[in-house]
């Protein structure tokens, strides 16, 4: 899972870092309400899943995440 | 009219503020809502009547919202409700907007803390308010309903219910803070006889000199203005036993468009992040539109347009909308070809944070431009005398001397706001504080023009 979110964050910020649970939006420079919906939706496409507009109001940091897609995510 | 900046308002202030200092904590609100209902009275009677009844159908389709929430009620039942408040309510603000014959007083601060509160209930991000009257003096506080912030419901409540006391230190800052607002508000009306003389005269060309020394006092105006009525609604709650968000950061040390619009009116776009922008990204769409990018470009298109008519129902509003939030996408698309990032890193940090904020500023200063004029033509006109003037650039001693005033009234507000923000510390010392107070007091004293409605009292 990790692998394909490096993936997605890649395809967003266009430069790859270390994903890891206390990631945040303060720690990655362009990470703003624009790229946090985009990186929402490209999450959305990747996993097949979808978010509520509460759930993505609500994410902190990359463990939010994790706990969500664990959560809604059920791998084939 | 009672303005925050009038002596008739601060008399009619300190003889609550004694009341309202020897009630109990608990009944505190009662006196707040008397006085609030006074204020906004004392601007129109008809705006009461008005906010009595939006307030009740707020009140009303919360409650049965709530009631829906059981496993066993239809949920269309409660979409319902929610649909039917949301609807009369921007009926209500549109119809007052449209006609101003029926603009009510604060109407636009009101209505949006009301929507917000009930799709936070719809939400299930917050439970339905029981009392009536306590949701009223939420909605209805002297102390932000004519120019915001824009406060949540869910987290203002408790703050009105049971508000807390007041100790010495906390009163320092909030008297220092509401001194700093009403300076701001003397250098806005100072600006303003800059700005005013300007564009009242659109018909014909200004010499560049000129034209830039009044765009930047209607850029100066603007924040001073706005900025100075958030410190002191501020600085009212904190006496009140309030916690008001803050509403700026600096807006003109932004390092891009979109930085900008996360500085400047925080709390309006944070509500348009959380009920606008979100959920229209997140909606299903048909296969056409299934692309992200463009998903994330028509919300912030339509976003931004509602923005720029929140700010006045008019052709230029929206104008100035689409214009921010072109900007907006065109910075993000420079942003992903990395050329920008390519471009401004060849110099150093220093040079890429000036090259950043000077675009940044000069690109707002062109769309506030847009907010002012007359017509497009007139604002096309003020664009061209910027750069290319038919009358040319002329320097005068009296010109410059008026030009640097007039930047010295746009940066000292911001320079003064930024060390408040970094140097939180500084403002907590006693010494400073009073020298400070002593310092702004004489100011406002010497400049101030009061009576004058703040320009946000205008939505």
């Amino acid at each position: 899972m990790t692998a394909r979110l490096e993936a997605v964050f890649y395809r967003v910020f266009r430069r790859t870092f270390p994903i890891s649970r206390e990631l945040s939006a303060w720690d990655v420079p362009g990470w703003d309400s624009i790229a946090n919906i985009e990186l929402i939706l490209e999450i959305e496409k990747e996993f097949g899943i979808s978010f509520s507009t509460q759930e993505v109001l609500d994410l902190k940091c990359v463990g939010d995440i994790f706990d969500l897609l664990a959560r809604k995510h059920k791998p084939e | 009219m009672m303005h925050l900046d009038s002596p008739t308002f601060w008399l009619a202030f300190s003889l609550f503020f004694v009341l309202y200092s020897f009630l109990p904590i608990g009944r505190r609100w009662i006196l707040a809502l008397i006085a609030s209902l006074a204020f906004v009275a004392a601007h129109q009677i008809a705006a009461v009547c008005d906010l009595f009844i939006v307030s009740l159908v707020t009140y009303f389709s919360a409650l049965q919202i709530d009631s829906h929430r059981v496993e066993s009620a239809p949920v269309r039942r409660r979409h319902l409700w929610s649909w039917f408040a949301i609807v009369l309510l921007i009926s209500n603000l549109v119809v007052a907007r449209s006609f101003a014959s029926v603009a009510f007083f604060g109407i636009s601060f009101f209505t949006f803390q009301m929507l917000g509160y009930l799709i936070d209930v719809q939400r299930g991000q917050c439970p339905a308010e029981r009392s009536f009257f306590n949701l009223l003096t939420a909605f209805t506080s002297f102390v932000y309903i004519s120019a915001g912030p824009i406060v949540r419901t869910a987290r203002f409540q408790p703050q009105v219910v049971q508000p807390s006391s007041l100790k010495i230190a906390g009163a320092r800052q909030a008297c220092f803070r509401i001194l700093c607002g009403l300076a701001k508000k003397a250098i806005g009306e100072m600006l303003a006889l800059v700005a005013n003389t300007y564009f009242a005269k659109l018909s014909s060309h200004h010499e560049t000199l000129a034209t830039w020394t009044a765009v930047l006092a209607l850029a100066g105006q603007y924040y001073a203005d706005f900025s100075g009525y958030t410190d002191i609604a501020i600085g009212i709650g904190s006496l009140m036993g309030y916690e008001l968000p803050e509403n700026f950061r600096t807006p003109y040390f932004s390092t891009s468009v979109a930085d900008y619009w996360r500085r400047w009116h925080i709390t309006l776009n944070e509500w348009f992040l959380h009920y606008v922008f979100t959920p229209l990204c997140l909606l299903r769409p048909p296969a056409f539109f299934r692309s992200i990018q463009l998903r994330v470009a028509l919300s912030l298109i339509l976003s931004m347009t509602l923005i720029g008519l929140w700010h006045g129902w008019n052709w230029n509003n929206l104008i100035w909308g689409l214009y921010n939030a072109s900007l907006i996408l065109l910075g993000l698309t420079l942003r992903k070809s990395l050329l920008l990032d390519r471009f401004i890193s060849s110099g150093g940090p220093l040079i890429r944070r000036i090259l950043q904020t000077g675009s940044t500023v000069y690109l707002m200063i062109l769309g506030q431009v847009l907010t002012r004029a007359d017509s497009l033509a007139g604002a096309l006109r003020i664009w061209q005398d910027l750069h290319f003037s038919p009358l040319g650039l002329r320097f005068g001693g009296p010109r410059l001397v008026l030009f640097f005033a007039v930047l010295a009234g746009l940066v000292i507000p911001h320079v003064v706001d930024h060390l408040r923000i970094t140097r939180p510390a500084l403002f907590c010392n006693g010494r400073v504080l009073f020298i400070g107070s002593l310092f702004l007091l004489v100011f406002i004293l010497t400049f101030s023009i009061s009576g004058r409605p703040f320009l946000y009292e205008n939505h």
